[in-house]
């Protein structure tokens, strides 16, 4: 005796071999792919015209329409260490923006902590209000998440991904939506894929 | 040993009493006056009191029902069958005692009105929850359709026979104009059907005739119409362009490879069909989830809107629907799927409204999770958990590798669904609701993980949106909601099952004729 779900994915499994698609298996064509700009960092140029105390760097916030993230470019200082300006870039990004687009850190969220491991892996940790007082919605979440990991991959080539910590611990998502146990990847573009 | 039986049945007694909620009021108005019938809910359906029906119907209590004019209704307590005379009518649900007095849901008060001023002139408007008695009197009392493989039937309840004729206007537009037709209030608005071969039916009362425009999706197709007797009704057969004759179109071929060996091509897997849908109404108890200016909860739009969209789902495609809460209670993420996989439901819709911080975003946008989300190794383990197969004989590292193959193509084929059910929802959410259409988007939605079915989400308006959120505190605007994901489950459940060739067809050895009873 066969359990209906037993059948039913066979059934399913069936029609996957049945309408041709050692493609899905392989190529996955169909498959929803948001092309990634390879995020560059503007070249220090040679000569004494070159300010060496400040860097710029590049911080994503929510555009108007809150579907997608712009881009604002702030100078801060150059330390010796890129975590310290990881952290400087993550401050500023809850700041929020100067030139009229929209914040994407509830005002009052502190960053705690950022450090980076040996994988390119940025822990960044703020406190908790950065869940108790988000606006939720998807969208809303979405804009958060990715304006701080897409600000911290774009401006450091040592970090390749993200994960969001609140008060020194791993979060299950921040508004309700997101599933934030695993790093993010960046996601230069939140523009519908169709 | 006797005592403890009656104390057992005592028992089961109490716990089978039926529950008695406020349900609403309804508004009679008969004779120059207004009365308000105030409504209970008896196990999810609403129930009047039978003394409030005798006195707006002038009726008589019996002690087993009611008399109006020379007619009688015997009730049965807990028996849906009322009897009328020497016929027998059935109630959606049977009639209940409470201290001695029975109740009896509320299409039993439009039976007894009916008695009172004679069927046809009695009108009820659900949305305004008025019952009145028309200066007119109808004749068109009910439509309803059905989808068979190769096509759809549409039938008109009348309450005598009336002529009729089926013209062409276009391919896509026929209209039926029935002589002396006049429609009841309740088929005054367009009816959506959806089905992949009809759109919608607009009825329209015009001057001396009633006019059904029937709206084609897919073009061309024999049609046909004829009337039927005892009760009268005339009844509209659409077929889909390819089959030319009643019935015997070539089916689809089917998808179970032993259907192919086996003879007859009509045995199709029935269990392939969609049979459930869950719906997740997004957050709820604690987390309140989003908040607008004025201070509505998403948590409370988002249910209010999960129930419509049950509701009318379970009324017209009348399958069934699990939902992952009902009520204002915290439920886990993980614990939503876990629900809709325990009952095996086909696809799963979670239903949310949106936020931005100091935007003037508006709008609706679907979502299905990301392939990366699904290549995940959270996913990856959730999902060997769920998988229905058992692989004994297998070595475990065998075991493991099958199953990663398994599950990585019933996920392939569970994203292609996915972006397909979020593509078809937002197609009838930009058709219905005149704001910003957002698109299609994937993300790594928790909720979305560890679904064993297609799944999407949607965010079908702006909470942080001033006027969004004064729309979503109205009905008008959830119904809408409502009706356009009704009308996208709808599509995707046609299109789904035309694919595997599983839409339901007439019974076999019986005319068309014989199948409409
Ligand atoms: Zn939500």
């Amino acid at each position: 005796m066969v359990s209906p779900g037993l059948r039913r994915f066979l059934g399913l499994l069936l029609l996957v071999l049945g309408t041709g698609v050692v493609g899905f298996l392989l190529g996955r064509a169909w498959a929803p792919h948001v092309p990634a700009p390879v995020p560059h960092i503007p070249p220090v140029e040679d000569g004494n015209a070159v300010d060496t105390t400040t860097r710029p760097v590049r911080l994503f916030f929510a555009g108007p329409s809150a579907d997608k993230l712009q881009e604002e470019e702030r100078t801060i200082p150059r330390t010796a260490s890129f975590v310290q300006e990881a952290k400087r870039a993550v401050e500023e990004l809850i700041k929020g923006p100067q030139n009229g687009l929209n914040p994407t850190i509830p005002p009052g969220v502190k960053l705690r902590q950022l450090y980076v491991d040996g994988r390119g892996i940025a822990y960044v940790d703020f406190t908790r209000n950065l869940q108790t007082t988000h606006p939720g919605g998807s969208g809303g979440e979405l804009l958060t998440i990715y304006s701080i990991v897409d600000t911290l991959t774009a401006n450091f080539d040592e970090i390749q991904r993200v994960k969001i910590l609140v008060e020194g611990s791993e979060i299950l998502t921040l508004a309700g939506h997101i599933d934030a146990r695993h790093p993010f990847k960046p996601r230069y573009s939140l523009e519908r894929i169709r | 040993m006797r005592r403890l039986f009656v104390i057992l049945t005592a028992m089961v007694g109490i716990v089978l009493l039926p529950k008695f909620a406020w349900a609403g009021e309804i508004e009679v108005l008969f004779e120059g006056r207004v009365k308000v019938l105030k409504t209970e809910l008896v196990n999810g359906r609403e129930y009047v009191p039978l003394v409030q029906v005798a006195q707006v119907t002038r009726g008589k209590i019996l002690r087993d029902g009611l008399q109006v004019k020379e007619v009688t209704f015997r009730l049965v307590e807990d028996q849906a069958g009322v009897i009328v005379g020497d016929t027998t009518f059935l109630l959606s649900a049977p009639p209940v005692k409470r201290r001695g007095i029975f109740w009896v849901p509320i299409e039993f008060l439009l039976r007894a009105l009916e008695a009172r001023y004679g069927e046809g002139w009695v009108y009820w408007n659900k949305a305004t929850r008025v019952v009145w008695l028309g200066k007119e009197q109808y004749n068109l009392r009910m439509l309803r359709h059905h989808a068979y493989t190769d096509y759809t039937r549409i039938v008109i309840g009348a309450l005598k026979p009336l002529s009729f004729r089926l013209d062409e206007e276009s391919k896509a537009r026929l209209s039926l104009r029935i002589e002396g037709g006049v429609l009841s209030p309740m088929l005054s608005d367009t009816i959506r059907i959806n089905d992949g071969l009809i759109e919608s039916v607009e009825p329209a009362q015009e001057q001396g005739e009633a006019v059904l425009r029937i709206h084609r999706d897919a073009f061309g197709g024999l049609t046909r119409a004829f009337a039927l007797s005892n009760p009268d009704r005339i009844v509209v057969d659409l077929y889909r362009a390819k089959a030319g004759t009643a019935g015997v179109s070539p089916r689809p071929q089917p998808v179970d490879p032993t259907e192919r060996r086996g003879s007859a091509p009509r045995a199709v897997p029935v269990h392939l069909a969609i049979r459930t849908i869950a719906i997740d109404a997004g957050h709820g108890g604690r987390d309140t989830g989003a908040l607008g200016r004025k201070g509505l909860k998403e948590k409370e739009v988002v249910l209010d809107i999960a129930l419509r969209l049950r509701r009318l789902i379970q009324e017209r495609l009348g399958i069934r629907v699990v939902m992952t809460r009902t009520e204002d209670v915290f439920v886990p993420l993980e614990e939503r799927t876990a629900i809709a996989n325990r009952a095996k439901a086909d696809f799963f819709i979670s239903v949310h409204v949106n936020a931005a911080p100091k935007s003037r975003a508006r709008g609706f946008e679907t979502y299905f999770l990301s392939e990366k989300a699904s290549d995940s190794v959270a996913r990856a383990s959730a999902i060997r958990e769920n998988l229905p197969v058992d692989l004994g004989g297998l070595r475990p590292t065998e075991q493991e590798a099958l199953k990663a193959i398994l599950w990585d193509m019933a996920n392939t084929l569970y994203l292609k669904e996915s972006s397909e059910l979020a593509q078809i929802l937002l197609r009838e959410l930009d058709k219905i609701l005149k704001v910003d259409n957002r698109g299609v988007k994937s993300a790594p939605f928790f909720v979305l993980m560890g679904a064993n079915m297609p799944a999407v989400l949607a965010e079908v308006a702006f909470i942080s949106n001033a006027k969004e959120e004064r729309k979503l505190k109205g009905e008008a605007y959830k119904d809408r909601v409502a009706e356009a994901l009704y009308t996208g489950v709808a599509r995707f459940k046609a299109r789904y099952e035309r694919r595997l060739g599983l839409s339901p067809s007439p019974l076999p050895g019986r005319s068309a004729e014989a199948a409409e009873r």
